[in-house]
């Protein structure tokens, strides 16, 4: 006697969701079944193609531009996206930082200057900031562009291969913290508190180990830690990758 | 703050989570929306589940959530019409005839939330059932009805594209190309 076979077992038995049992008997059913058969083998053929979807898919990249349009909301993806680039690549856990808005306004204002930014002649550093030239220079970075903002003081470098870097320093009155960074390929985030100044380094498509290395020189710099100077100035250099751009 | 082991899960499973954003979603660019709106949720929770698997469906919840939530706010919600009974799959139309790729995911896009849903969390994202069950908080039969049902919505919608989906995938991408 012929079994039957319905569609929820049909499809259990695709997914091999059946005990041994029962998916013996749908076993022995297809095998005499021509018709039987040739809809376990769609079923088989459509869990295929959909179960490819994800290798096909290509994940959603970290914004490259911050449109007009749900500005503020490419500005949460982009916190999102360095954030989750952040946790899948360091070694080490990092919890995420407390002042995600300000972080968003910074890669905003990078971008407007990435996108605005022509060839600018380099500029002087303004008193006060001289410290910063050191490492700069070591790094192969000039300063192209400086706005003064309400809050903070936007300091743009460029690089020789179209590289180009953010500072973005505020008078900040809270305790020291240590250097965070978030590296992924496209975006390179690096944030401190020394000597009641907040620095944040932001850059897109910079070797993650030179804006590493550019960051913690300047995070020891701010903290006028001038002992190993020529040591780390060395290794700055040491450090002079092109940019990926 | 994630530990390791859940920052390679996260890796791992990432894909995945995108894929079932863009089945549940209508366009990629709200997939995206709930792609990123997912990870800062995971990554700011205070409490994670600590075995892999729990965590694994802990992800897929939060998802889940966030557009259920976002269908309530639009009114939107999903009819999860478990008591309809399927009697047969659609009859095939017979002869050699090629599932391809193109087809499928066409007629995937028109099944309906409820369908993509179920779809995605067994098919795309690899679920068994007992784990879908789990994470959608019905019982293992009702998952089990579910595919069925979807899988014969699927069908249905593809032979509606019976010209696309009735011939070799090379040859169907320039007939349809063609307006068949």
């Amino acid at each position: 006697m012929k079994a039957t076979i319905t569609p929820y077992q049909l499809n259990a038995f695709v997914d091999g969701e059946l005990p041994a049992d029962e998916a013996a008997l749908v076993a022995t059913a297809i095998a005499s079944d021509p018709e039987l058969a040739q809809r376990a083998a769609q079923l088989h053929r459509m869990k295929a193609v959909l179960g490819s979807f994800v290798s096909d898919m290509p994940l959603p990249e970290a914004p490259q531009a911050i449109p007009r349009q749900r500005r503020a909301w490419r500005k949460l993806a982009a916190c999102a996206s360095i954030a989750a680039m952040a946790l899948l690549l360091a070694s080490t856990p990092i919890s995420i930082p407390e002042s995600a808005p300000a972080e968003l306004n910074r890669l905003a204002q990078h971008d407007r200057w990435l996108s605005g930014a022509g060839p600018v002649d380099g500029i002087a550093l303004p008193a006060g900031a001289e410290w910063i030239e050191p490492v700069m220079r070591a790094s192969g970075l000039q300063l192209v562009h400086l706005e003064q903002g309400q809050e903070a003081t936007h300091f743009g470098f460029k690089g020789p291969n179209a590289c180009r870097l953010s500072l973005f320093i505020t008078a900040a009155e809270m305790p020291s913290a240590p250097l965070w960074m978030a590296l992924s390929a496209d975006i390179q985030q690096a944030r401190w508190h020394s000597g009641g100044y907040s620095f944040e380094m932001i850059a897109r498509d910079m070797a993650m180990t030179r804006f590493a290395t550019v960051a913690t020189g300047l995070q020891q710099g701010s903290d006028r830690h001038e002992k190993d100077q020529g040591m780390r100035l060395a290794l700055i250099q040491s450090a002079r990758l092109p940019c990926l751009a | 703050m994630l530990d390791q082991t859940q920052q390679a899960l996260l890796l791992q499973t990432r894909r995945k989570l995108f894929g079932y954003a863009c089945a549940l979603c209508s366009d990629v660019s709200a997939a995206e929306d709930l792609y990123q709106d997912t990870m800062v949720r995971v990554m700011t929770a205070r409490t994670t589940p600590d075995d892999s698997a729990g965590y694994s469906l802990w992800l897929f919840r939060i998802m889940r959530n966030l557009w259920i939530d976002r269908l309530r706010a639009e009114g939107r919600l999903p009819d999860f019409d478990d008591s309809a009974e399927i009697e047969e799959l659609p009859q095939s139309h017979g002869g050699d005839q090629v599932v391809n790729a193109l087809a499928v995911r066409q007629a995937f896009a028109k099944l309906s939330k409820s369908h993509r849903e179920i779809l995605a969390l067994v098919d795309i994202c690899g679920f068994s059932y007992a784990e879908t069950a789990q994470m959608l908080d019905v019982a293992h039969g009702t998952i089990m009805s579910r595919v069925s049902r979807a899988r014969a919505a699927l069908v249905m919608q593809m032979q509606e594209q019976e010209n696309v989906i009735a011939m070799p995938l090379r040859r169907s991408a320039r007939r349809f190309g063609e307006g068949g």
